[in-house]
């Protein structure tokens, strides 16, 4: 047998288990092919490893206990619905902070409106004020806004430790 | 019900759904967890875990992706963690010499002759060299042999690319045979 003659005779060994596992492509699976006509060496490890592989699908199959099915079913029920309520309180923040918002952008301009009429709103006067205004405003729901995200990490937290 | 369609009806929160999934995986993936830690009690605490991520996790799951994969993907992350915390050693590899290529004098000898064990035992056998590999590669022939994903399934599970999967395939098969051979010596069949 020729250097390479044994060469291709390595790679085809390398090759074998992979076969057995039925995971090689076409030109892999044809050259092998080709090979094992020649060589009866090397289609009879070719048998060992499909006997291997017969084996490994075989292996007996541990029962997850029914005790630990029952428990597990329990305490992911109770999970689900743990989720399901925070995305309902987050929800409902979320509206409430839009409504919020909304509800203080509108009622600067209202407020001076059923003040002062038109003229208020209108006026050079209430742009000012309501540069002051949305200012203060802005401020608050920064702050609002940092102390959310503070208490939504500190949550966090106490969820990972549990 | 179809798979596809207990996961549509779980990512709405229904609690049945998620019993009806717990159960039909349940072999599957206490048998995963065990071959992956090897240890009952801690696979079943794993089991626990897994089921309770996918219960605060399911909404964030694209239905187009592979259940089985992903399940198998939060099943395998929560075992690789637990792993490294208790016993990082069983992740290693095996050290190179015990997998050194065959020497060529030995390379054309004959495989053991398995078929020899008496058929009932030989699956336990095998299991008990699984049991023996790294944990890199058992999980792989438990995943293609035991579970009977695709190469492409197994490489999303461990997030790893295509060839690596085969290389630890092949690796794995030939640490079995290794351990089997070492074990069983006088059984080779003569050529």
């Amino acid at each position: 047998m020729n250097e390479k003659t044994m060469s291709e005779h390595e790679k085809i060994r390398e090759l074998l288990p992979l076969a057995s596992a039925g995971v090689l492509d076409a030109s892999e699976e044809a050259r092998i092919q080709n090979h094992l006509r020649l060589c009866t060496n090397c289609a009879t490890r070719l048998s060992f490893w499909q006997e291997l592989q017969s084996g490994l699908r075989r292996i007996p199959t541990p029962q997850a206990p029914a005790s630990l099915v029952q428990r597990t079913i329990a305490i992911a029920q109770n999970a689900l619905i743990e989720e399901s309520d925070r995305r309902s309180e987050r929800r409902i923040i979320a509206v409430a902070l839009v409504f919020s918002w909304l509800f203080v952008a509108v009622s600067w301009p209202l407020a001076q409106f059923l003040g002062h009429g038109w003229m208020a709103v209108l006026g050079s006067g209430f742009k000012q004020g309501w540069e002051n205004f949305a200012v203060f405003t802005a401020l608050c729901w920064l702050a609002g806004a940092a102390a959310a995200i503070m208490l939504a990490a500190r949550k966090q937290r106490e969820r990972r430790m549990a | 019900m179809g798979l596809d369609a207990e996961v549509a009806r779980l990512r709405r929160g229904d609690l049945d759904a998620l019993a009806t999934l717990v159960q039909r995986y349940q072999h599957r993936l206490y048998r995963y967890l065990l071959r992956l830690v090897r240890q009952p009690a801690e696979a079943e605490d794993l089991f626990q875990q897994t089921w309770l991520r996918v219960a605060s996790q399911i909404r964030r799951f694209d239905p187009r992706r592979n259940f089985d994969a992903w399940l198998f993907t939060l099943a395998r992350n929560l075992a690789i963690d637990h792993l490294r915390r208790i016993r990082p050693e069983s992740l290693d590899e095996w050290d190179s010499r015990e997998f050194a290529p065959t020497p060529p004098a030995l390379r054309d000898a004959a495989p053991p002759a398995i078929d020899v064990m008496i058929a009932r035992e030989r699956s336990e056998f095998v299991a008990a060299a699984v049991q023996k590999l790294p944990v890199i590669y058992s999980e792989v022939l438990s995943l293609r042999f035991e579970e009977e994903m695709k190469l492409e399934e197994i490489a999303e599970v461990l997030n790893a690319p295509l060839s690596t999967i085969k290389s630890r395939l092949r690796r794995g098969l030939e640490g079995v045979r290794q351990i089997l051979e070492a074990r069983y010596p006088g059984t080779r069949a003569h050529e």
